[in-house]
């Protein structure tokens, strides 16, 4: 039999909060630091944590650097539940390459 | 530059890869880290393994090397953009074609886009050309 059961909805002023452990890896070091982990509530925006950890790592000049989680970009607009990104996350934040082409090929190619 | 000075800077930025770990979380197997190279795979199932030669760092750009993952020069084909198949003037080499390579900027079609305006740049330290690197190969190379 196929139950389907309705998740009970949460009520902004009932939320219970949940947390996301987070570490921000750039090429120069790591947030918070690199054997630790921040906790942060998932409706934290991802750009604030990414604003603390250039703060710590002395960072700049941020604005065409990239941020990736699960394989994939994230929007740092976005909070870490809106980016549907749980339990601990790592954050690779870095410059986005560029140069003389960036095309992708698949690996046909190859 | 000094070499000294060149050494300094270099141990600075390396330091970032400062054990097999601290290189893993950056999606990059650690073979070496000494004055003036620096010698990492990129973790994919197509491995490529990146050499960089550091001398005169930060004066000039890393020259960097293609290679397999054991440590013979890459021989198959490249995905092009970035990962050129050459060959270049230079080297008579496949080259990385991207800003922060010494290679790009000795390229005829890159004289103008001079290393003065990345150098010293947040995320155009070594680790972070490597980082970059490592990305383009994972979307290029699926």
């Amino acid at each position: 039999m196929n139950a389907v059961v309705a998740e009970p909805v949460e009520s902004p002023e009932h939320r219970v909060a949940h947390f996301v452990a987070v570490a921000v890896i750039t090429p120069v070091g790591t947030y918070p630091d690199e054997d630790d982990y921040r906790r942060f509530e998932d409706t934290e925006i991802i750009a604030n944590v990414l604003a603390k950890a250039a703060k710590k790592l002395k960072l700049t000049n941020t604005s065409d650097w990239v941020a990736r989680a699960c394989g994939r970009e994230i929007n740092p607009g976005h909070s870490f539940r809106e980016d549907h990104l749980s339990g601990i996350v790592e954050i690779e934040w870095h410059k986005h390459e560029g140069g003389g082409g960036a095309r992708s090929v698949s690996q046909s190619l190859l | 530059m000094h070499e000294a000075l060149a050494k300094a800077c270099f141990e600075k930025e390396a330091e970032t890869l400062k054990d097999a770990d601290a290189a893993l979380r950056r999606g990059l197997i650690l073979h070496s880290r000494e004055y003036p190279v620096i010698d990492v795979t990129v973790q994919h199932s197509k491995p490529l393994r990146l050499r960089m030669r550091c001398d005169d760092w930060d004066d000039l750009p890393p020259s960097i090397e293609l290679l397999n993952a054991d440590g013979t020069p890459w021989k198959s084909g490249l995905p092009g953009g970035v990962f050129h198949g050459g060959p270049h003037k230079n080297t008579g080499l496949p080259f990385i074609c991207m800003r922060g390579s010494r290679e790009y900027h000795t390229h005829e079609g890159h004289l103008q886009d001079k290393w003065d305006k990345y150098r010293g740049q947040d995320g155009m330290g070594l680790v972070g050309i490597l980082v970059q690197l490592g990305n383009a190969w994972r979307k290029a190379v699926k």
